[in-house]
């Protein structure tokens, strides 16, 4: 459990550093611009048609890397990355993407009831079994 | 029998550990959450506009 623990911290911290790395200027205009261009070639027009902003997810991953955080690639980019990086640890800790996990206010409340003093064991393991 | 005993310790200490990586895993999914919301999964898309853009991410 440790490993997973390290595991998953360092997931966590890669996340975030990833995150920084999209920030520079001058990725909006160039990516929208890609998108766009991209869109009339798409074989589901209806679906292109929706995506709209999105399409911008057509741009190259160089566009990809240099996004600014709030542009439309940037914030497909974010998506693009989260997404891996939950797949990843959702895989580490032995779940699928569709699987139920608990909200980090759930588990936060547990951490603060089971770090209270005074518990009995008994309620101990009722937390336990909770988990 | 309280906290004190070193039974309901160790019991804490796995519990604790257990909720820590499970905070992680929460904390990366909800970062995920997140990112979709920002890009309007799943209330502003429907199914094959979704689909369609994980294709092109995952391209």
């Amino acid at each position: 459990m440790k490993t997973k623990q390290i595991v998953l911290t360092a997931l966590t911290i890669a996340l975030v550093a990833g995150g920084a790395a999209f920030a520079g200027p001058g990725g909006n205009g160039k990516s929208n611009g890609r998108g766009a261009s991209d869109n009339g070639r798409n074989s589901n027009g209806a679906a292109a048609s929706e995506l709209k902003w999105r399409n911008a997810a057509h741009a190259s991953a160089q566009a990809f890397s240099n996004a600014s955080p709030n542009s439309a690639v940037g914030i497909l980019a974010t998506l693009k990355n989260a997404s891996a990086a939950a797949d990843e640890a959702l895989e580490l800790a032995g779940l699928e993407s569709g699987d139920t996990v608990r909200t980090v206010e759930e588990i936060q409340t547990l951490l603060v009831l089971l770090t209270e003093p005074a518990l009995s064991s008994d309620e101990i393991q009722a937390l336990i079994n909770q988990a | 029998m309280d906290t004190t005993d070193l039974g309901a310790d160790l019991l804490a200490a796995e519990a604790y550990e257990s909720l820590v990586a499970e905070l992680a895993l929460a904390e990366i999914v909800a970062v995920k959450t997140a990112a979709e919301e920002a890009v309007g999964i799943p209330d502003d898309l429907s199914e094959e506009a979704i689909a369609a853009l994980w294709a092109l991410l995952d391209n």
